[in-house]
């Protein structure tokens, strides 16, 4: 009969994504809109930039004694999937992810550096006073202190599947962050920026921490080092570099590949009959 | 001479503070000043470094918010905000080496700081961490990789010279005889190994209870180290009058305590005889002499109550410093040492700045390392 697939025939059906965040989420949106990155999710962006997610990510509860997910997100979710079956849809969180750059992308004053345990060769800055390790982080983890109550809401959603998109790497060469240095203070002098193995240790701290809460509560968490997007060392290449904190549009395309990979390695297909 | 030939008592020209009537029983409390005569003034420009007992670290807090050069050599980073810096022990005394319960520890931390020893029990892994068994507590869950360790080690050592090599007055308050040695090279643990840190092996570490010769001996040889390096460098000894948490000796830790304290006295006095450079500052016997009659010690009568500290302070200021004790000074109502549980680190002094601590915020290792 006409329309009929031949008998053995498999559809593929995309998974939804839904995606909210921060300005990261700004070249994801591109991406989406430039082409379709990859068949076997369909990702949207429902929520984009600080001006969409004002607040912190959770909020006091009016009754109970957790926190509650910010408004614009819940309210967002909700009105995405109200005639959906969540256990359909996988959500995308890309929301701040800047922690590192605040505790050490620029650093007026003595220079530091500190031994990352799971990488413990990457070099040390000379002259620079090594701190513990532990320390960092501590102050890391102060930067996110209701990431896990965050991460914790989204898993109460019961959507298919929630994954935490990470930031992109730091890019090894100082230009865009000296731009951005002298955007804020005309006259600074390049030395205040922290050598490129301290902004790459401190990324690398980073999704060491976040990437633990997500385990904790059931997130997938998507480190920003796509293949193919850096150098040996893990450092963004260039052609990949969008400004001092941000990835192009080139970037996420390759980042919506590796969201794919997250839900297709998680779930079983959709599958559809041949009608 | 008297009138009819006889000499005077010699006793009779005292004055009223050589009397236990006029200088103990018949004066208040508040008012009891136990210093006769300090051999030395401290500048408000000499660099005050510390080290020692818990008890050192309330010299430590009420020097740095005094205004006077509480020297420290190893601040921490400032990258490191304050609540980091507490937690990972930056300020609590002059460099990061915790408290300091021995003079064999202190000794031998002088020596490792110059490259003159080496010990053979150099480093603690646990659980993939890495611990410093002479400073077991300083940094929370230990070093995260030996290079990490060594790093770290490096600069500690690096900042006890300097404090070495350019502090002015050094204050060591003397807290405790008895100690754990390791049996190969004789080094002195910071707390039993196994007792909150560690693991005990009961072949190769051995009690020791410091005698008063070993005591006098470790002083006189760790100052003289310090004063080769520094040659106009001041010293001022302390007794802690906080008790012993625990003896390993077959004895009640009332007498242990006794012993320890004694020995500690005898050896600090002794040691202060000998220089005008080195005075005693009598801060154990203002805690625990009769003329308080217990009242300085909090209910547990181990703890140094508020007020105690407060009266020690006022003291050392008003014959060391040449001031009062200023309101902004002072320690407050809570309690003045180490909560029971694992209590939270001291907040740190960075050098040069004031602390924001609070009483209750003084870390006595030897607590944490006994779980109490």
């Amino acid at each position: 009969m006409p329309g009929l697939d031949p008998p053995g025939t498999i559809r593929l059906v995309a998974t939804p994504v839904l995606i909210f965040g921060h300005s990261h989420v700004w070249s994801i949106r591109a991406a989406i809109a430039r082409d379709s990155p990859d068949p076997r999710i369909a990702p949207e962006v429902l929520l984009c930039g600080t001006a969409a997610i004002p607040g912190s990510l959770t909020v006091a509860h009016l009754k109970a004694k957790r926190r509650a997910l910010n408004p614009a997100i819940l309210g967002a979710l909700r009105t995405a999937t109200a005639n959906e079956d969540r256990s359909d849809i996988w959500i995308a969180s890309a929301v701040q992810g800047n922690y590192y750059n605040q505790v050490g992308m620029f650093w007026e004053g003595s220079p530091f550096d500190f031994v990352l345990p799971s990488e413990p060769d990457l070099p040390l800055a000379p002259d620079a006073e090594i701190v513990p390790h532990s320390a960092i982080a501590e102050m890391l983890g102060r930067r996110m202190p209701d990431l896990g109550e965050y991460l914790a809401e989204l898993a109460r959603l019961e959507f298919a599947g929630f994954m935490v998109l990470g930031p992109p790497p730091p890019p090894l060469d100082s230009e865009h962050l000296l731009k951005l240095l002298r955007s804020q203070t005309p006259d600074a002098d390049e030395s205040t920026i922290s050598a490129p193995f301290v902004r790459l240790k401190l990324w690398k701290l980073q999704n060491d921490i976040v990437g633990s809460l997500c385990a904790d509560h059931g997130a997938r968490y998507v480190r920003g080092d796509v293949p193919g997007t850096v150098d040996h060392d893990g450092f963004l290449r260039p052609e990949f570099v969008k400004d001092a904190v941000h990835a192009s549009v080139e970037y996420s395309q390759r980042l919506i590949g590796r969201m794919a990979d997250e839900v297709t390695a998680t779930e079983s297909m959709a599958l559809a009959p041949s009608s | 001479m008297s009138d009819n030939g006889d000499q005077i008592c010699p006793y009779k020209t005292l004055p009223d503070s050589s009397y236990w009537r006029r200088g103990v029983s018949n004066v208040a409390p508040t008012d009891m000043d136990l210093v006769v005569a300090p051999k030395f003034k401290i500048d408000q420009a000499d660099k005050l470094a510390t080290a020692g007992s818990c008890f050192a670290q309330h010299i430590s807090r009420y020097v740095a918010k005094s205004g006077y050069d509480y020297f420290v050599t190893e601040p921490g980073h400032p990258v490191l905000d304050d609540a980091c810096k507490r937690s990972h022990s930056y300020g609590m005394f002059s460099a990061r080496y915790g408290n300091i319960y021995t003079t064999r520890q202190l000794l031998q931390t002088l020596h490792r700081a110059y490259g003159l020893a080496q010990a053979v029990d150099d480093v603690w892994q646990r659980e993939g961490r890495y611990f410093d068994p002479f400073r077991p507590v300083i940094q929370p869950d230990g070093f995260a990789s030996l290079a990490e360790f060594h790093a770290d080690r490096n600069t500690h050592y690096a900042a006890i010279r300097k404090l070495v090599e350019e502090t002015n007055v050094f204050v060591f308050t003397l807290g405790l005889t008895e100690t754990w040695l390791n049996a190969d090279d004789g080094f002195a643990y910071a707390g039993c190994p196994g007792c909150g840190s560690g693991r005990h092996d009961a072949t190769r570490h051995i009690p020791h209870n410091l005698t008063v010769t070993e005591v006098i001996d470790d002083l006189h040889e760790a100052i003289e180290f310090m004063v080769a390096r520094n040659p106009g460098l001041k010293v001022l000894l302390t007794v802690s009058p906080v008790p012993l948490i625990a003896t390993f000796e077959p004895a009640h830790v009332m007498t242990a305590t006794t012993y320890s304290k004694s020995v500690l006295r005898v050896a600090a006095q002794t040691v202060a005889d000998t220089s005008n450079n080195i005075d005693y500052f009598p801060s154990y016997e203002m805690i625990t002499g009769q003329y308080i009659r217990g009242q300085y010690f909090e209910d547990d009568l181990r703890e140094v109550r508020p007020e105690g500290v407060d009266h020690v302070m006022q003291t050392f200021f008003r014959h060391y410093l040449g001031r009062e004790l200023g309101d902004e000074t002072r320690t407050g109502s809570a309690s003045s040492n180490s909560e029971p549980d694992r209590p939270s680190a001291p907040e740190a002094a960075s050098a040069g700045t004031e602390p924001p601590r609070s009483a209750n915020d003084v870390i006595c290792e030897e607590e944490v390392l006994f779980g109490v």
